[in-house]
């Protein structure tokens, strides 16, 4: 192997190495602009947990197939985490669906878009026999609250 | 303060690798700098394992940190103190100020890199990129916080409730220790491993032989590609799985080189065995990295008492996985893969697809935002290595050999994949490639930074 060829690949290497790195300095978030995982923005949830007067709890919704309610109340679940598996018995309400006593929280981003969540959790809600309490707030967001009604 | 506990765990591990070496005299070179890139994996690990034992047989928070606690300051003490005498004893070093002056000043800006990029990334995201906090610290927190983790870690269905404990474990100790949920814990673990990966690059080139400019570049390498640096700070586990593959690969590589080994094959069966306690393709990871081990090891007439004893150092952590599954009995998706009709791999279509996947992010130009020129120089250092005598040593051939089985293993798991193709290369091929990108580099370094002194 010529002599050079090693040398020319390490200045080679560390020219990229350069080049690569000034373009990840760029990239860097120097911006701050706190986006959907900041807790900053999730804090809303503890707001509206708090007013309802009760341990904050959150759970999502398994099996949604769109992903948008189960993602918020995901975070929410996150935030708020340690508080509900403490207690043993609500790991024992932990059910598919809406059968929780417990509120939800349902951010749909848009008012349209919550429109439509809300209109498949009643049908949801209306076939699993559980009656649903919806308190609307600004910016999309909801805090539903399912409670069985029998059966 | 919190951020304190991941700098102790892991000085504490440094400290301990380091009086290993208690009266060997001036330790070899690069060998300070292997032992701190090892310290977070050996440490954490270490602390992971232990907090899942404790959990295992029933015990709380309360008693872990009540022992843990005094435990870290006495080996915190005796470590110190051994390190002390160790440099009363010790020749002095040779005089070279210009080379020590380059290198402290090469670390001084990289540390400042890494601060910025760490400061940065944590008042943007505090709680990581989605999967950090839906996946592995959410796992930590129930973990810490159930009375009954078994139970409660099945909660997450979504979560992958079967991944191995190594990062949720080694978080949740650490909340154990802190006595609450702590946002400063991953992020300063997820910041320790983003550092300890270069470390190991750059201190395994130097221990493989090559010399010191050829183990900078391929340090800075590795930190200037813009995904590490993002993956790095996003509190996920694929960082501390790539080091913990290049550790365990650098560890075995080098009991196949003439002489006595520069680490003991137990820890560097531990560090396999640590691959497999971090995610269920780390346990793929850990099967390549033993397998292939033996095969060398017997190949080049080492026996299988070197087996044996990496087996041993593995034994730990591979019994944590087994207790883990067996024992909690975890939901798992796996079943999900294993009954998928595996006759799609069978079709052209799927392997085109894949393929051109890799290559986008393998291209130099397309793939330049996302990884810089990282791969086409390392498969140019393979390919002089390949074209020199280097290839054949044992500790080379094991570990190029052992690249091409783990991109070929990476490969075959796309193909096969019963999620949707298109959906799962977006959201996975990125994390896989970043698993492999150290012992990637480690190798082509390594192998070309030999063939360079080969060539003088």
């Amino acid at each position: 192997m010529p002599r050079i060829l090693p040398r020319i690949f390490l200045w080679t290497a560390a020219a990229a190495a350069l080049a690569a790195g000034a373009g990840t300095v760029a990239g860097l978030p120097f911006a701050f602009d706190p986006g959907p995982d900041h807790p900053g923005w999730v804090a809303r949830y503890g707001e509206l947990a708090g007013v309802l007067g009760d341990t904050p709890r959150a759970f999502f919704v398994a099996d949604d197939p769109e992903g948008t309610p189960k993602y918020k109340l995901f975070r929410a679940q996150f935030v708020l985490g340690p508080t509900v598996f403490q207690d043993r018995s609500s790991i024992e309400k932990v059910r598919p669906g809406l059968l929780v006593s417990v509120p939800l929280l349902v951010d749909g981003s848009s008012t349209q878009s919550l429109d439509r969540i809300l209109a498949r959790l009643r049908e949801r809600a209306a076939a699993e026999r559980v009656e649903l309490i919806v308190d609307r707030y600004p910016r999309g967001l909801a805090v539903v609250r399912a409670r069985g009604v029998g059966g | 303060m919190d951020a304190a506990i991941p700098l102790l765990v892991t000085a504490v591990a440094w400290m301990g690798l380091a009086t290993r070496q208690r009266g060997a005299g001036r330790p070899a070179p690069g060998r300070p700098q292997l032992d701190a890139a090892l310290a977070p994996a050996v440490g954490l690990g270490s602390l992971s394992l232990v907090y899942f034992a404790w959990r295992f047989v029933g015990l709380g928070n309360s008693s872990f940190a009540l022992l843990a606690w005094p435990a870290l300051v006495a080996v915190a003490a005796w470590g110190l103190s051994g390190l002390g005498r160790d440099a009363r004893s010790r020749a002095p070093a040779p005089h070279r100020p210009a080379g020590r002056l380059l290198a402290a000043a090469l670390c001084a800006g990289l540390l400042a890199y890494l601060a910025l990029a760490f400061f940065l990334h944590a008042r943007q995201s505090p709680v990581g990129q989605f999967d950090a906090w839906a996946i592995w610290s959410s796992r930590a927190r129930l973990l810490f916080a159930a009375e009954d983790p078994a139970a409660a870690l099945s909660l997450l269905r979504r979560a992958h409730p079967d991944y191995p404990l190594f990062l949720p474990g080694a978080l949740a100790a650490q909340f154990a220790l802190a006595g609450a949920v702590s946002f400063p814990v991953p992020q300063w673990t997820g910041a320790l491993f983003a550092a300890a990966g270069a470390t190991i690059v750059g201190a395994g080139v130097r221990q493989l032989g090559a010399s010191a400019a050829w183990s900078w570049v391929a340090a800075l390498l590795l930190l200037a590609t813009p995904l590490w640096i993002e993956w790095g700070f996003a509190q996920c586990a694929d960082v501390p799985l790539a080091c913990l593959l290049a550790g365990a690969a650098l560890a075995l590589a080098l009991q196949l080189r003439s002489g006595a080994p520069a680490l003991s094959p137990v820890l560097a069966g531990f560090l396999v065995g640590l691959a497999a306690w971090t995610k269920n393709e780390g346990m793929i990871l850990s099967l390549l990295l033993f397998g292939l081990f033996a095969l060398w090891s017997l190949a080049v007439g080492r026996g299988w008492g070197l087996v044996s004893r990496v087996a041993g150092g593995a034994a730990l952590p591979w019994s944590a996985v087994v207790a883990f599954k067996l024992a909690w009995k975890p939901t798992s998706d796996l079943r999900f893969f294993l009954d998928a009709p595996w006759r799609t791999a069978v079709e052209a279509d799927r392997w085109r697809f894949v393929g051109a996947s890799f290559a986008e992010r393998l291209d130099p130009i397309g793939g330049f935002p996302a990884w810089g020129l990282v791969w086409t120089l390392a498969a140019a250092g393979i390919v002089i290595t390949l074209a020199t005598p280097i290839r054949r040593r044992p500790e080379v051939a094991f570990l190029l050999t052992l690249v091409a089985c783990c991109w070929v293993a990476w490969f075959g798991i796309f193909v096969a994949t019963p999620l949707d193709l298109s959906w799962h290369l977006r959201t996975a091929l990125d994390r896989l490639m970043l698993q492999l990108l150290p012992v990637t580099l480690l190798t082509a370094f390594a192998g070309a930074g030999l063939a360079a002194q080969r060539a003088r």
